[in-house]
């Protein structure tokens, strides 16, 4: 594979990074707000992707001018976006929420010891 | 015309009825629970309506604003879609009317009229999962259907549920990812949402890219299997089911994996053909994840002392009989498989109701203190016995039918090893549900008073899945025509 090919692609290549990363953060990480983060990584690597997945080199934002000639990139994958972006803040919210449960009965929020405590 | 509303009409009641819930909930929580048996009963009217319409008219198409489909999202109210969304409010409908009684119980003070908005939005959630024609549109509610079914586990208050209900979340979140992904590979691939559409992109176009092609459902595979539980993948459905509530547990266990399934059905045959499929090894995957989740089930299962615990993993080995329905990959098999949702949705959700009681009861998940109930609770504990024999595959019974149409169809495409397979999980199954009802029925020094069981709302509840259980084992005729029709529909 030639350097240009990643030159090329490289929103692809990072958003799939910035995934892979998000869930092994999740899977690997003790603390429980990392493992939030680590959603929040891996969400933003799916944004990215259909943000590349949307745009056109040279395109304009996706806004009518009337009589103007003009290239758009495509808004569908925004629009999918936003409503990606809702439900992971309403994700965050709901982890969060339940971190501070946690942590107001079990007085931890590392993986471990809360695996300790409930034996 | 009005055939074709009623699944779009469906979600949109549902929905209503979740969001004017809280209302009544701070200001009017004894209407709650009429409410929500008022709104699911209506359900059951329109999904029946809606059944009958589609089995003697054909499927039916219905696009929200009136935008056609490439640009509109499509509501699709085929086979599959008709007999889920009967079999989601029939089972709602149920567990309602059984929780009127244990709500209150199990459930910190308060939280009824709340709760009886959580299991609407889930049932809307559901609905609008299984009708759904457009990807896009799938990914949303699959959202709705996760992030509620989360709530449901932590309703039931106290500490032990919220470690369980994180890992659900977390899981439950990388899953939709992977989807989230698996459905913008499509989009790249295709240039299309909508589910007929771009199928028809990816037939006339599939083998010039068969790599990004296979790398869309890989993702795709993997979020739904996930999300439904399938062996590898099934590691927080145990914690989360068995920590819940007993009626969240019989609508997580008997239905929210199933429509996962579903959904999986939809994506293999309506938007990748099977001869696509056929070119990866797809289907040789699924069989080897599915037979090692029926074993790994039930061998788990084997060594539970807790009585839901043992249940949440009989659910692994179960979802493991449906994918199995699944990759077989001929209309048979999808025909064991919708026959084997139904069943087991009828049979879990009965069986954790009766554990539910049982354990109301004992004051303890633990299966040796359940000794002797039987005998003080002899209609709940045969209700169990009943969806336990179901389980192991006795005949009359519908878990019976269901085997025997996988083994079916296993034998029929050349799977040779599906038949024994059948026999080893039936028997598997029995080693661990025999001793439960050996232990309910056991004679003890010590005599528990009888009585404090036959509320109404009890009885009917598990009596209504009873009957629903030995109508399918008895005479399944009745409801195969429907199944076969919906299979060949979705093989299309």
């Amino acid at each position: 594979m030639e350097f240009s090919f990643f030159v090329a692609n490289y929103p692809y290549i990072f958003s799939m990074l910035l995934f892979s990363l998000g869930w092994l953060i999740i899977f690997t990480q003790a603390n429980l707000i990392k493992k939030v983060i680590g959603i929040n990584i891996m969400e933003s690597g799916i944004f990215l992707f259909f943000l590349a997945v949307g745009d056109i080199a040279g395109g304009n934002p996706p806004i009518y001018v009337e009589g103007v000639e003009q290239v758009y990139v495509n808004p569908l994958p925004s629009a999918l976006i936003l409503t990606g972006i809702v439900v992971s803040f309403s994700i965050t919210a709901l982890a969060l929420s339940i971190i501070i449960k946690i942590y107001q009965s079990y007085r931890t929020i590392y993986m471990p010891e809360l695996l300790r405590i409930m034996e | 015309m009005v055939i074709e509303f009623l699944p779009f009409a469906l979600v949109v009641f549902t929905l209503v009825g979740a969001f004017i819930m809280p209302f009544f909930a701070r200001w009017f929580t004894r209407g709650c629970i009429p409410l929500t048996l008022g709104v699911l009963g209506l359900d059951i009217f329109m999904a029946a309506t809606l059944l009958a319409g589609v089995m003697s008219r054909g499927p039916a198409a219905y696009y929200i604003g009136g935008w056609a489909a490439p640009w509109g999202i499509e509501v699709r109210g085929d086979g599959i879609a008709a007999i889920m969304v009967l079999l989601i409010s029939f089972i709602m409908f149920c567990t309602v009317v059984y929780g009127a009684s244990s709500i209150d119980r199990e459930l910190p003070e308060g939280r009824g009229g709340w709760y009886c908005s959580l299991l609407l939005l889930i049932s809307a959630g559901m609905m609008g999962l299984v009708v759904s024609g457009d990807l896009f549109n799938m990914y949303v509610m699959i959202e709705v259907v996760s992030l509620s079914s989360v709530a449901l586990v932590l309703a039931k208050g106290g500490r032990e549920v919220l470690p369980a209900a994180l890992k659900y979340l977390l899981l439950a979140t990388i899953g939709s990812g992977f989807i989230l992904f698996g459905i913008g590979f499509i989009y790249i691939l295709t240039g299309h949402l909508n589910i007929g559409f771009a199928a028809a992109e990816l037939m006339a176009s599939g083998g010039d890219y068969p790599y990004l092609s296979w790398v869309a459902l890989t993702f795709l595979v993997i979020g739904l299997g996930v999300k439904a539980g399938l062996f590898p993948l099934h590691f927080w459905l145990p914690d989360a089911h068995s920590t819940a509530a007993s009626t969240s547990s019989a609508v997580l266990s008997g239905l929210v994996v199933k429509v996962y399934a579903v959904v999986v059905m939809r994506l293999f045959f309506q938007l990748y053909s099977s001869e696509l499929l056929l070119a990866t090894d797809i289907d040789r995957i699924l069989l080897v994840m599915s037979i090692a989740a029926i074993l790994a089930g039930s061998l788990f299962a084997l060594i539970q002392k807790d009585l839901k615990r043992l249940l949440a993993y009989s659910t692994v080995a179960q979802i493991g009989y449906i994918f199995l329905g699944i990759s077989v990959f001929s209309i048979m098999g999808l025909e064991g498989a919708i026959f084997h949702i139904i069943a087991h949705a009828l049979m879990k959700s009965m069986l954790f109701l009766a554990a539910g009681s049982l354990i109301l009861r004992a004051g303890s998940r633990q299966i040796e203190d359940l000794q002797g109930l039987g005998r003080a609770m002899p209609f709940t504990a045969g209700i169990f016995s009943l969806g336990a024999f179901s389980m192991i595959g006795l005949p009359l019974l519908a878990g019976f039918i269901s085997k025997y149409l996988l083994a079916l169809a296993g034998w029929d495409s050349g799977n040779y090893l599906v038949l024994p397979l059948m026999v080893i999980s039936g028997l598997l199954n029995a080693a661990y549900y025999l001793p439960v009802i050996r232990v309910l029925f056991w004679r003890g020094e010590e005599e528990i008073p009888p009585g404090g069981e036959l509320e109404i709302g009890r009885v009917l509840a598990l009596g209504a899945l009873a009957v629903g259980l030995l109508v399918m084992g008895v005479i399944p005729e009745a409801g195969r025509n429907f199944i076969q029709l919906a299979a060949s529909w979705l093989w299309g």
